[in-house]
């Protein structure tokens, strides 16, 4: 019996013993990464004497959304030479309690991700010299004005009319879908944007969408998205955080497709991912304590999108993913030009004004 | 009303699994194959999980350490591919050894150390879900997500045959080696326990310990054995998701199944076959809420089809607890008919009595 036991422990630790290093990064952007790197080993500015914390909503790894808002608050450390603190929470259960650890330790601001528009009221009105800066948090009908609260909010619902284009002249079923993590609005902001822009170039097309009632089951996600490819849907976006891994895991599998969100995402699944809807939190995340360092910190409301760089796609320049060229398939790579030039023209003419994307937020307020 | 159960009891079961065929022909016919496919998809982390959960209870354990189980299964399953390039296989074994170890461990500290029972179920519960993520972070270097492109999940397996034949083609055939493992594990359970020395002695063990134990039964060796059992099956149901549906570890990725898994078992009340397909109940509520939100035509609340599963739930309860109350009142109402005459003569003999003595 004893023995047994030695052996079985002892097989365990065999198969771990050569699994035990570190992962490569694989993160590198290859348009990025020379050009930012010989800039940065010059000078790194002492501001340790200001200091921020930022409460994530949930913990990191979803490779979307949270991780991006960490990578933001890392590299405000790095470049800026502030001084950081990340914390990381298991739901909205512990969001309060994060905030309000967080005040104790005084830092020049207190960063939210995503944080309940009550909690934030209540906490920024009982301190009110501790400065606090929200990142999407939606209040409904409108914020309240305090000296002490910077709210940003980056709108996604151009960039996904714009992926919905990439998805709307990329389908050869004619139907295409979106996965949702819950029927919110700011959820629904992504999906009605790519909803519209699959319509406005491919008119005939059907759209179906589906909910996975949470943000971190991609099993659930996965057989959701199965359900929809039976459908007839060859193209899937997911804006379903740590779900959505489901999602691009499945159009994988059946040899599908599939579009990103928040990050970029394309690399995970080389020639499946056509492009990823970029939500730049970790630069909403960098200006806030940029603020805090220059300080031009204001109160108010930010509300940013595809205009201002905050949102947008992963083929923009500046990030330039070129993943799905080099692994997606021929028929669909060579409308590749076709596709950018038109959604380059739908960009501008967003930008300049004269194509209106439904503002999913505006409805629901 | 209860006269005609009770009359015609032989004629209501017989039409009661008329009923039950007939369902399941239409089950089979008239639904689209995606739909039945997603549905044994997702009831085989049930199946093993409740598989698990009422052989423990069997022995008098109620454990409610399954989630945990099954996460570290699924944990281990991926930790041992990564970077390793190993078959899938092997990491499914080590996930249902990891399990195996748990429930040992966790058998030991109960019996033996007599820790409280559902403190340590919590605590190896908090244990399993914050060990992952340390260890992901500690070994692994990432966050939340354990993902590597040498990291392969198990491959679909189609069966010769079956798999052209109408209906059954797809009902049988198409699935990864853990949903054929779970239906064996069905079968090998029922014949464990009610064909087999050692079920018997895990039966006898969960109905009276003190009972057990005067007939010479080594109650505590029983209960380590079932329980190590049952890790190995919720770890062999953590493999099928990290390896099975996906080729990935996510923080948290068993999302309560273990607990589903757990009422599974009570709601089957411990019964292998009924277990089997309890969980193809609920795996078909599921599949069918995702099913009818991918019809773009029906105009449904999401938040309301997502509540299918749970509505069902409720309604199969409260027709169970129905069922058993109906049972009782014909059992009262019978023996009542049989013995209602002599008990009220006994009364009579008593009262007679009484009244003498006053």
């Amino acid at each position: 019996m004893k023995l047994r036991l030695l052996v079985i422990v002892c097989l365990l630790f065999g198969m771990f013993g050569p699994v035990v290093h570190a992962q490569d990064d694989m993160m590198e952007d290859p348009c990025l990464a020379p050009m930012e790197e010989s800039g940065e080993m010059m000078e790194v500015p002492d501001n340790s004497h200001i200091s921020f914390e930022i409460i994530l909503p949930n913990p990191r790894g979803d490779r979307s959304f949270i991780d991006s808002a960490a990578a933001g608050a890392e590299r405000a450390i790095a470049e800026l030479g502030v001084e950081g603190v990340i914390i990381e929470t298991q739901g909205v259960q512990e969001h309060d309690a994060a905030v309000r650890r967080a005040i104790q330790d005084e830092p020049n601001i207190v960063i939210t991700i995503a944080v309940d528009a009550v909690i934030i009221e209540e906490v920024a009105v009982e301190f009110p010299d501790q400065k606090f800066g929200a990142q999407e948090t939606f209040f409904f009908p409108a914020p309240p004005d305090l000296e002490n609260l910077a709210l940003f909010n980056i709108l996604t619902h151009e960039n996904s009319y714009l992926a919905g284009m990439a998805a709307g002249m990329l389908t050869r079923t004619g139907t295409v879908g979106a996965v949702g993590g819950i029927d919110a609005p700011g959820i629904n902001l992504f999906i009605v944007g790519f909803e519209e822009g699959v319509k406005s170039v491919c008119e005939d097309c059907q759209t179906v969408r589906s909910y996975v009632g949470d943000f971190s089951d991609p099993v659930t996600a996965k057989e959701q998205a199965l359900a929809l490819f039976e459908q007839g849907a060859d193209i899937l976006y997911q804006v379903a955080g740590r779900s959505g891994e489901g999602v691009l895991q499945a159009a994988s599998e059946t040899g599908n497709f599939a579009i990103g969100v928040d990050s970029n995402q394309d690399h995970l699944f080389p020639g499946t991912i056509l492009v990823s809807a970029m939500k730049r939190v970790d630069n909403a995340v960098f200006s806030f304590v940029e603020s805090v360092v220059n300080d031009t910190y204001e109160s108010g409301t930010t509300t940013v999108g595809l205009a201002e760089g905050f949102a947008g796609l992963s083929w923009d320049e500046g990030i330039c993913s070129r993943t799905f060229d080099e692994y997606g398939p021929e028929d669909l790579v060579a409308q590749l030009p076709e596709v950018r030039a038109a959604i380059a023209e739908a960009r501008e003419a967003i930008l300049a004004g004269e194509l209106e994307v439904t503002n999913a937020l505006e409805m629901a307020g | 009303m209860l006269d005609l159960l009770n009359t015609r009891q032989r004629e209501i079961r017989v039409v009661m699994r008329v009923c039950a065929v007939l369902v399941a022909i239409i089950f089979l016919f008239g639904l689209p194959d995606s739909l039945v496919q997603s549905s044994i998809r997702l009831a085989t982390p049930f199946v093993l999980g409740s598989l698990g959960a009422l052989l423990a209870s069997r022995a008098g354990v109620l454990n409610l350490a399954i989630e945990g189980k099954m996460l570290l299964g699924a944990f281990v399953g991926v930790a041992v591919l990564f970077q390793s390039g190993h078959d899938p296989l092997v990491g499914v074994i080590a996930a249902t050894v990891s399990g195996g170890i748990l429930g040992l461990v966790f058998a030991i500290l109960y019996l033996r150390i007599r820790i409280n029972l559902i403190i340590l179920a919590l605590a190896v519960n908090l244990l399993v879900a914050n060990g992952t993520v340390f260890f992901m972070r500690a070994t692994f270097g990432v966050y939340g997500t354990l993902a590597d492109p040498s990291i392969r999940s198990l491959p679909t397996l189609q069966i010769p045959l079956i798999e052209d034949l109408p209906v059954l083609g797809p009902l049988l055939s198409g699935y990864n080696a853990i949903v054929y493992v779970g239906w064996v594990m069905v079968v090998v359970v029922w014949v464990m326990l009610f064909r087999t020395r050692f079920g018997r002695h895990i039966r006898a063990v969960g109905e009276n310990q003190e009972a057990a134990e005067s007939v010479g039964i080594n109650v505590t060796r029983v209960q380590i054995f079932a329980l190590t059992l049952s890790g190995m099956l919720a770890g062999l149901a953590g493999a099928f998701l990290s390896l099975g549906v996906l080729s990935q570890f996510l923080e948290n990725m068993t999302a309560a199944r273990g607990w589903i898994a757990l009422t599974v078992s009570l709601f089957a009340l411990q019964r292998p076959v009924a277990a089997f397909f309890t969980s193809l109940f609920f795996g078909f509520a599921e599949a069918l809420s995702f099913f009818i939100q991918a019809q773009p035509h029906l105009n449904i609340p999401a938040d309301l089809v997502l509540a299918l599963p749970q509505l069902a739930t409720i309604a199969a309860l409260v027709m169970v607890a129905l069922r058993i109350r109906a049972s009782e009142l014909i059992k009262r109402r019978d023996f009542a008919a049989r013995f209602g005459q002599e008990i009220s003569d006994l009364k009579d003999m008593v009262r007679p009595g009484k009244a003498e003595a006053t």
